[in-house]
């Protein structure tokens, strides 16, 4: 099975037998969800400091036994320098940290596996095993017993980090995946690289990406992008999220953060610095939907069309009455199949007959509560009934369960 | 039943990575101090106190002369990794041949290893002086690093940590307890002497390669390039790493000063820290052995911790395993599996009945010395890098001290061969 690593240094002759050089490099070009076919080599030629770059297609074998040209060398269009928009195989890949998309992990590539892919000659995978590794250091023989299995990663399923965390170039299987996945990934990066992966989602991704990674983490990366950049990933970040991130900075991060706040968030934002981190307040976020209770189903229903965006895990609309003070809750089940004219208050469960939980209640008392009854978000109101905020079970489950 | 906790502490416990948690504690003490402190390992006060014990206040400025090396050296990896955001291993992973990778990693952790297994038979010393048997004393010493480490209790990782800084004051006052003769102890910071013997120079050497270390190379890298200091700190990061090579200088030169007050002048000599412990008694009291003892364990603690962590994590980068620590759980990951094997293969192997501990030692501490100019060599290339370091790139200054360190080490290394070629021919 060819791989490029016992290629590198190979000697490159051409159809008379002349030795051009050594070949040093590969180039290709990367296009999401295709193999790359190797489209240029780089080849140190002799007692030259000077590199020449010669189309792929001049190339008659290249194996480990002969890398040789189709024609004489004196015939072949060589470049100078390495046309825009490729890659190079050993400087950009090889050794390099790259994103196993699939396994949402970041690899360091040991070899990469090269091989025939509808008549081209392509870059296949990427080869991440203890195998590849000893093939570089040319003691395979050490593995007689063929303990150490080669694993590859699909190449159409890796991202290359170096150069390539920029927007337009990271592939779309990547920022398809869950956030939580590429919070991983991003994680796993360095800071520099993390910090640009997280740049070249769209504005909603990057927000809830931003919200999955490691609170610490998140603290040392919002201090190294720019002001407006973090003013961007916060504005679309969930109330409690961001609360939770302000907290954890240091006084003049968080001012300066406040200060690309809207108005109205930050009011918000106020509000819930004041609860205590541990309390029903400091858990819940002021991210819902609500309604008055004459409100029609048909207009309710085509709020959360327009408001969808803004909201992410909220099943229930929330019916407040003039003052604020909390009706009932009417879930979206209901709103889907009840007839449109009909008003909020005739169809809603009245908060009466619901469990609620005041902002200063433990974290301990308020899972008990979720539990007990089966509820996957509970209203928080003040001792005037006043609606403050929604604490959802996932917010619960992080707390409970924080290694996830 | 679910256990419940508050918020602040599972905060604290939501860490996948270790790295990030390490960071945590080390946000109150700058990273080149804790560097500093580290050095200061059982290899460390055995070195300082059996060279003061030998050649008195002869090899003093010597310390002098590394806490230059020190700080240039630190300071470059500091630099390195607050501008490339990456570790050494990585770095050189990246951009040199893997065979080259491959041979300074293998290097780097036979020298390591040999320096954690140092560590353990600083623990073990202090199991002898107590008479506490031994095996019960270091495998439960291995058994509680091993435990703070992996369960991450940052709190008490923490505090312990900071107690154990503190400490290091003990050997400060061992060193007022022993009344040296102060006048030629400071004059002999700067005034260099020399006598013309192996032993001697090996004793240089030893000072040497036990204050500038590979793991503190990996160290000071590693920890600046994850803790997201900012480019526009360099300047804090700088007077941090020379704060932190002036105070593993400050207490080695009270070390020596210790044995070199009261072994030295009555011809007492020792060849290891337990030897130093007990030989103070009578000169300086049971207050300074006290004293001595109990540093050598918090020394020979901190020293396995933090030299196995760097270890590890080390390892892990330069082949691509870091990536794995999150999948499944801790105990599987690669970095955990090296941390446990480098603790307990080292602490098992201080245990073996006469385990000719010295030689390895020894070897250890040359082979620290030998592979420390191939390091920074790397060091110096990459520093010189453009496309890497900006504008950032060592100035012409910083590269002719980088390769003064370097023909410096060479030549000890050099000189220290040769005495050995000279006596084998003899």
């Amino acid at each position: 099975m060819p791989y490029l690593s016992p290629l590198k240094n190979s000697q490159v002759s051409d159809s008379a037998d002349e030795i051009v050089g050594r070949l040093e490099d590969v180039l290709v070009k990367v296009k999401p969800g295709e193999y790359s076919a190797l489209e240029y080599i780089v080849i140190r030629k002799r007692r030259h400091k000077k590199r020449i770059i010669i189309p792929y297609e001049a190339v008659e074998n290249f194996s480990r036994e002969e890398i040789s040209l189709r024609s004489l060398y004196s015939k072949i269009n060589i470049l100078e320098t390495p046309p825009d928009g490729y890659i190079f195989l050993n400087r950009d890949v090889m050794d390099q940290q790259i994103v196993d998309v699939a396994g949402a992990r970041v690899v360091r590539v040991n070899d990469l596996r090269i091989g025939d892919f509808e008549g081209k000659m392509c870059v296949l995978g990427i080869d991440v095993s203890l195998r590849g590794l000893l093939r570089r250091l040319g003691l395979t023989w050490i593995d007689f017993l063929g303990l150490f299995k080669v694993n590859l990663i699909d190449w159409r399923k890796a991202q290359p980090v170096k150069g390539m965390l920029k927007l337009d170039s990271v592939s779309k299987d990547l920022t398809r995946l869950h956030p939580a996945d590429i919070a991983n990934i991003v994680e796993d990066l360095s800071l520099k690289q993390g910090s640009s992966l997280v740049l070249s989602l769209d504005k909603n991704m990057a927000a809830r990406v931003f919200e999955e990674i490691d609170p610490e983490i998140q603290k040392i990366l919002i201090s190294r992008l720019s002001p407006e950049h973090a003013a961007r990933i916060s504005e679309r970040m969930s109330i409690d999220e961001l609360v939770d991130l302000l907290q954890s900075l240091p006084k003049h991060q968080s001012k300066q953060l406040l200060e690309y706040v809207e108005q109205e968030r930050i009011k918000k934002v106020n509000k819930l610095l004041s609860y205590e981190d541990d309390t029903a307040g400091g858990l819940m976020t002021t991210d819902y939907l609500s309604g008055s209770p004459e409100d029609s189903v048909a207009v309710t229903v085509e709020k959360i069309r327009q408001l969808s965006e803004n909201f992410r895990s909220i099943n229930y609309v929330y019916v407040l009455d003039d003052k604020g003070r909390y009706k009932g809750v009417v879930s979206f089940r209901t709103l889907l199949v009840s007839d449109p004219l009909d008003s909020l208050k005739n169809i809603m469960k009245k908060s009466i007959h619901l469990t609620v939980l005041h902002p200063d209640q433990s974290i301990k008392s308020v899972a008990h509560l979720m539990t007990k009854y089966d509820l996957n978000s509970a209203a928080v109101v003040d001792q005037d009934n006043k609606f403050l905020g929604v604490v959802t079970v996932d917010d619960v489950m992080r707390v409970l369960v924080p290694n996830a | 039943m679910l256990r419940f906790m508050d918020k602040k502490n599972t905060k604290e416990i939501k860490k996948k990575k270790l790295w990030p948690k390490l960071l945590l504690i080390m946000s109150v003490i700058g990273p080149g101090i804790i560097a500093g402190t580290a050095d200061n390992d059982a290899g460390g006060i055995a070195t300082y106190a059996v060279a003061g014990s030998q050649f008195g206040y002869h090899l003093i400025w010597i310390l002098f002369l590394t806490t230059f090396v020190l700080a240039i050296t630190q300071e470059m990896g500091a630099r390195l990794g607050i501008v490339s955001g990456k570790g050494l291993a990585a770095l050189i992973r990246e951009n040199f041949p893997f065979r080259a990778t491959f041979f300074i990693i293998l290097l780097s952790f036979i020298a390591n290893w040999a320096n954690i297994l140092a560590e353990f038979s600083g623990v073990s010393a202090v199991a002898n002086i107590y008479g506490i048997p031994n095996w019960l004393f270091v495998l439960s010493s291995a058994g509680l690093i091993s435990w703070l480490v992996i369960s991450g209790n940052f709190k008490n990782i923490q505090r312990i940590f900071l107690t154990s800084s503190a400490l290091y004051f003990a050997y400060v006052f061992a060193g007022f307890m022993s009344h040296p003769d102060w006048s030629a102890a400071l004059k002999s910071i700067v005034v260099p002497s020399w006598i013309p013997t192996k032993d001697f120079l090996f004793m240089a050497i030893a000072l040497i390669g036990t204050t500038v270390t590979i793991w503190g190379q990996f160290f000071i890298q590693s920890y600046f390039a994850e803790k997201g200091v900012r480019t526009q700190d360099l300047n804090w990061s700088r007077a941090d790493v020379y704060l932190g090579s002036f105070w593993t200088n400050f207490v080695a030169f009270f070390i020596i000063v210790a044995t070199a007050g009261t072994l030295y002048v009555h011809g007492v000599t020792i060849t290891d820290a337990a030897d130093a412990a007990k030989a103070l008694e009578p000169f300086a009291g049971v207050l300074a052995k006290h004293l001595f003892a109990w540093g050598l364990y918090n020394a020979s603690m901190l020293g396995a911790g933090v030299v196995t962590i760097s270890t590890a994590y080390t390892i892990t980068e330069a082949f691509g395993w870091e990536g794995k620590v999150n999948a499944g759980f801790k105990e599987s990951s690669s970095f955990y599996k090296l941390f446990l094997f480098c603790i307990f293969s080292t602490a098992l192997v201080v245990l073996i009945p006469n385990f000719p501990l010295v030689p390895v030692l020894v070897t250890s501490q040359a082979l620290n010395t030998f592979v420390l100019p191939i390091l920074f060599f790397f060091l110096l290339k990459l520093l010189n890098r453009k496309d890497i370091m900006g504008d950032n790139k060592n100035g012409l200054s910083l590269n002719v001290f980088g390769w003064i360190s370097i023909l410096i080490l060479s030549g000890l290394n050099l000189a220290y061969l040769g005495y050995l070629v000279f006596n084998i021919i003899k």
